[in-house]
């Protein structure tokens, strides 16, 4: 089984994305803390938690570029589009 | 779907292997999301696909790769890559090495590689230093920089590993880095396609150790730096000669068509055969 992840939901309703919906899902047991995909998003998405562990607090604002995912050293983060529900019950990871 | 080909998965053995070994923030991993995106996005099958590795920080790669993996001995990899790549002919065959695996240790191995020009795709990860070891000087260790056997700066100038490897005789020589990672996936698929031996350099931040002796701050910084310092492929044509002054440019730095070592073999046996 993959580790752990932590599905942020996507909140800010009343504004509408120029960008199709994407969910993040960010595996806590595999991520560093580095850093990497929160600091080198230019569109700001992220932020650090408490813990240190990056949160998408802004799925709205993404782009999808995918530089935080290619960027990030740890395969500890990944992007769905869409609500990411099927990958998530057809994962046979 | 997932953005940016998140299937990676499929071909890593993560159900074992991971977390990762490497420190928080090096760039191997990302080096290896790379390799990985590259073979998925030519269709190679994992059968067909060997992954020869050295020994260091960058050649744990082969450890999470779920392809034909051959983790070797240090500085030998290209050895026992020449000797896989002439019995299974047939295979694609990877060689990921450490800057100090591939041209220290193994240099001799690199250049009469290259000069053989057979089908192998070297990846040499730049970390400008001996990770695993704890920070001796490698061969690409800038002038200046700190290392443990260089507490006072580097006296010694690096190899240009793009100009080594074109001099013996590589067929394609391309320059990647970890910030610039569509790039680096470009590269990585066009090394891959290229006949002959292809050498791709990817300059990777080992914050842990490069970083903390000469000060460079966290990964994030050093990431920076990468982009601050080097010049991609795509830029480089819009940029007047003073704007390129003291960067080091990304992208194909070399490209010819020559005579394969493997066919030139198959072409020799055909002819003793005839003989
Ligand atoms: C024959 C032999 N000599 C020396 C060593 C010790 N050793 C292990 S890794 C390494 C250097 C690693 O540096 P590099 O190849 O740059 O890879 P990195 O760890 O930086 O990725 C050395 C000298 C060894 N394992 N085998
Ligand atoms: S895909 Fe691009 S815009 Fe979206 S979170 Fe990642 S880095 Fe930011
Ligand atoms: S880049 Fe990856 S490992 Fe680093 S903080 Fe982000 S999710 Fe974690
Ligand atoms: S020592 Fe350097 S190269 Fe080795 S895992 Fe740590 S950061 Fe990476």
């Amino acid at each position: 089984m993959l580790s752990k992840r932590t599905k942020v939901k996507y909140t800010e309703k009343k504004k509408k994305s120029k960008y199709p919906k994407v969910s993040f899902f960010i595996f806590d047991k595999w991520c560093k803390r580095c850093g990497i995909c929160v600091e080198l998003c230019t569109h700001k998405v992220f932020i650090t938690d408490e813990e240190g562990y990056p949160r998408a607090v802004k799925p709205i604002e993404c782009n999808r570029c995918g530089f935080c995912v290619s960027r990030c050293p740890d395969f500890a983060l990944q992007i769905i589009e869409g609500r990411g529900e099927e990958e998530e019950r057809n994962r046979k990871l | 779907m997932t953005v940016k080909n998140a299937d990676v998965y499929q071909y890593l053995r993560h159900e074992k292997k991971f977390p990762l070994i490497w420190c928080s923030g090096c760039g191997n991993g990302i080096i290896l999301g790379s390799m990985i995106r590259a073979i998925d996005s030519l269709g190679i099958a994992k059968d067909k696909t060997a992954i020869v590795s050295g020994i260091g920080c960058s050649g744990r790669v082969s450890t999470y790769m779920d392809f034909n993996t051959l983790h070797t001995t240090h500085g030998r990899a290209l050895a026992f890559a020449t000797g896989l790549k002439l019995a299974r002919p047939e295979l694609t065959v990877m060689v990921a090495m450490g800057d100090g695996d591939a041209l220290a240790i193994g240099g001799n191995h690199f250049i009469h590689a290259a000069r053989r020009n057979i089908d192998l795709t070297a990846i040499i990860f730049n970390n400008s230093i001996y990770g695993m070891t704890g920070g001796q000087i490698s061969p690409t260790t800038p002038r200046g920089s700190i290392a443990s056997t260089a507490r006072m700066g580097n006296i010694e100038s690096p190899f240009d590993i793009a100009k080594l490897g074109e001099a013996a005789g590589a067929a394609f020589v391309a320059r990647g880095s970890t910030y610039h990672t569509d790039e680096l996936d470009e590269l990585m698929v066009l090394a891959l396609r290229k006949k002959g031996f292809s050498v791709l350099e990817v300059v990777t931040p080992c914050p842990t150790i490069f970083g903390r002796y000469n000060r460079l701050g966290s990964a994030v910084n050093m990431l920076k730096q990468q982009r601050d310092s080097l010049v991609s492929m795509h830029d480089a044509g819009n940029m007047s000669a003073e704007e390129l002054q003291g960067k080091v440019s990304l992208g194909i730095l070399a490209d010819y068509d020559k005579p394969e070592f493997c066919e030139e073999y198959e072409k020799l046996i055909e002819r003793a055969h005839k003989a």
